[in-house]
């Protein structure tokens, strides 16, 4: 995990004039929020999601 | 004898163009009815700060009380954190409960916000705005107020601006995407609606985990999505209908109203007259075109998987935005005008509500990764 934060940090490095280092850079650590992000969103939805399920397993009455 | 006069002597053409825009706001607001409790106090406040010396904001070392206004509730981030309380007591997750998987279209129609921030780095942005303007497609106004007043103030009314223009004009942005995106056979199909109520205990529940998890995970995100469940804690407990009517109603007007005129006393020329202003209210258009083009397109990614008495209608993914309830109701619409009787707006709404949870954790995310990537960048 640290490795891919370095990456993504050393994507933002610029010249002392402000010019980027690594062409894109800037737009390559906005594809890594992307990918961070919406694999979080999922995630913390999914987990909402099996809360909703298993609230409703419980609750449902044996006929 | 030229200080009598000074009024019409500092008279610039960017405060003329200023009045004509925040003119062009009110004018939506009330004969279009575009947000109207925003953008009628967010015009007329972009017309008291661009008159001359801009008494309302500063003058004389001293803050106007517009000044005074943002600085309090704008500047401290407590203004949105108030809405979200309001919008708490305001939601019924009821829907959400009776059908769970429709929780997944809230974090597919979050692609806005990504696909937005990609394009504004390409186009010149830093990290830090980028992620500020793609937050737009949030649809989400007090979620894009606090990412942007964290990480962009300078953009901070354009921002403002085109996340809550754009809301307004959710019903015409919504229908041309879903249509291009989806087939009319795709439309008119049918959802079974399983009426149950669900416990009330989980009701209950609901927004204390959610406000817990949401915490582990993004803990930069409590403010937002602890202020958002306490509202819906507030008015799912039951004990409190005072103080959950008191939340819907004055405090959701009264902070509206200072909140719209002090997003608006941040508009004045010399800020919003760039041409960064063009491109985010450029760029907010996309997000809201890929929000929506993000949840049609997962909703029919889902139907591949599933059995033909089962598939969903995919015009439901692009309610997962936090644009409540009317994108619920446009898709409701559109079903119903592709075919007479087919009602497809519990679903809608459940999608809907997915959204508001959905816009929340997006931010929560974005303010965790951005710093994580960006201060160790040294720019």
């Amino acid at each position: 995990m640290d490795t891919i934060i370095e990456y993504f940090k050393a994507m933002g490095e610029r010249y002392a004039d402000g010019s980027l280092v690594y062409p894109l850079g800037t737009t390559i650590q906005a594809l890594g929020v992307t990918a961070g992000g919406l694999i979080g969103v999922f995630a913390t939805l999914g987990i909402f999601f099996l809360m909703i399920r298993l609230a409703n397993l419980i609750s449902k009455k044996p006929k | 004898m030229q200080d009598v006069f000074i009024g019409f002597t500092s008279i610039t053409w960017q405060m003329l163009l200023m009045y004509a825009i925040g003119g062009v706001l009110i004018w939506l607001a009330i004969n279009k009815e575009y947000e109207p409790m925003l953008l009628l106090p967010i015009g007329f406040g972009a017309i008291l700060v661009n008159l001359p010396l801009s008494v309302v904001w500063e003058h004389a070392g001293a803050n106007g009380f517009l000044k005074i206004l943002y600085d309090m509730g704008i500047a401290t981030e407590i203004f949105p954190l108030l809405i979200f309380i309001a919008v708490g007591a305001m939601i019924d997750f009821g829907p959400l409960f009776k059908n769970p998987m429709m929780i997944f279209f809230g974090a597919a129609a979050q692609f806005g916000i990504f696909a937005t921030m990609i394009i504004a780095t390409l186009v010149g942005f830093d990290l830090k705005e980028a992620a500020s303007i793609g937050i737009i497609g949030a649809a989400d106004g007090p979620t894009s107020i606090f990412v942007a007043n964290l990480f962009a103030p300078h953009l901070l009314a354009p921002i403002s601006v085109a996340a809550y223009s754009y809301m307004s004009l959710v019903p015409l942005i919504q229908p041309p995407v879903i249509k291009a995106l989806t087939t009319s056979s795709e439309r008119k199909i049918h959802m079974v609606y399983h009426e149950s109520n669900s416990p009330k205990w989980l009701k209950v529940l609901f927004p204390i985990l959610v406000t817990m998890i949401s915490g582990f995970v993004a803990p930069i995100s409590v403010p937002l999505i602890g202020s958002l469940m306490f509202g819906n804690l507030i008015r799912e407990s039951g004990v409190l209908e005072r103080l959950s009517q008191t939340a819907q109603n004055e405090l959701a007007y009264l902070v509206t109203l200072l909140l719209g005129i002090t997003i608006g006393a941040s508009m004045s020329a010399e800020n919003f007259l760039t041409w960064k202003t063009f491109l985010i209210m450029g760029m907010g258009l996309v997000a809201f075109i890929f929000d929506t083009a993000g949840g049609v397109l997962f909703a029919k990614l889902v139907n591949l998987f599933l059995p033909k008495d089962k598939k969903i209608n995919p015009m439901i993914g692009a309610c997962g935005i936090s644009a409540f309830p009317m994108s619920g109701r446009i898709v409701q619409k559109m079903a119903n005008e592709e075919e007479k009787g087919n009602i497809i707006l519990m679903h809608a709404i459940g999608s809907n509500v997915s959204g508001q949870l959905g816009s929340v954790i997006a931010g929560g995310m974005v303010l965790a990764l951005v710093p994580l990537i960006y201060i160790a960048a040294g720019m």
